[in-house]
């Protein structure tokens, strides 16, 4: 891809999230991206020429007069395989209490590649008394410390789930309209990601297209 | 509300060094104790993993 192209592509990519999340639980925002010289894109609230740290953003409309709530987002793109469009090869999805993300409640974490672990992992910062006896066997770490497996690097969980979690558990009050912007960007989500199955696994696709009955 | 068109920067070298470096600043880690926690799998926070996406495909700014 020519450096024009990853910029179309990330700008595109910043601008969908952004829209996605100014037409649910947000106000306003408005996702930026930089460009590395190792080739990587890093997207997220906040990102500039100065810092590439991504902000948790503001959550709009919290349920009552609850304590503040924040959603952490950033990923980090890069060039597929074949060099024509940008993945994400990294990506952290999650909510916390404040705005530099240290009083963290959960988030959804995905390395592509990462060893040793599932590489989409859901961490909780909760616990209980049968975690607890379950971790001391562990050097009694907290449940916090386990990657809990979220659905591979195909289904893992993504920005879409997260807002409709925090939505369906009244957690924040969305804007109307929402479930449609929602449904629309899990729909694009879901073609890109299926896009992307067919041009790694060509065969296949055409294996079941073979089957289908031919479309007029 | 108008919200204006996502924008992308193109970094040099030295701009997305400086850049990592005010990242670390800020959060108050080193390069080198979020490479130990990424390493072991166990970041502090999602302050320190944050951080570390955000330096780590840059290297550390104090590096060569």
């Amino acid at each position: 891809m020519e450096p024009h192209e990853v910029d179309e592509e990330a700008r595109g990519f910043a601008r969908r999230l952004s829209d996605l999340l100014n037409a649910t639980v947000c106000t306003g925002l408005r996702l930026t991206a930089a460009r590395l010289p190792t080739g990587y894109v890093r997207i997220g609230l906040g990102i500039n020429r100065h810092d590439l740290r991504a902000r948790p953003l503001p959550l709009q409309g919290r349920v009552g007069h609850g304590v503040p709530l924040y959603l952490t987002l950033t990923y980090t793109l890069s060039q597929d395989d074949q060099g024509e469009h940008l993945m994400v090869v990294s990506s952290v999805v999650g909510t916390c209490l404040d705005p530099d993300g240290r009083r963290e409640l959960f988030h959804a974490d995905y390395e592509r590649g990462k060893a040793n672990y599932p590489e989409a992992h859901l961490q909780v910062c909760a616990s209980s008394d049968d975690w607890d006896a379950v971790m001391a066997d562990r050097d009694g770490d907290p449940l916090k410390k386990l990657h809990l497996p979220a659905g591979g690097r195909r289904y893992r969980t993504t920005v879409e789930d997260v807002i409709e979690f925090l939505v369906f558990e009244r957690l924040v009050c969305p804007h109307d309209g929402w479930a449609e912007a929602l449904g629309r960007s899990r729909d694009d989500f879901a073609e890109r990601q299926l896009r992307a199955a067919v041009r790694r696994h060509p065969e296949i696709a055409r294996d079941v297209l073979r089957r289908l009955p031919a479309v007029e | 509300m108008a919200v204006m068109a996502s924008e992308v920067v193109e970094l040099t070298r030295a701009e997305a060094r400086a850049a990592a470096r005010n990242a670390l600043e800020a959060s108050g880690y080193t390069f080198d104790e979020l490479a130990h926690q990424a390493e072991r799998n166990d970041f502090d926070d999602l302050c320190a993993r944050m951080t570390w996406e955000a330096v780590r495909y840059v290297g550390s700014p104090e590096s060569a």
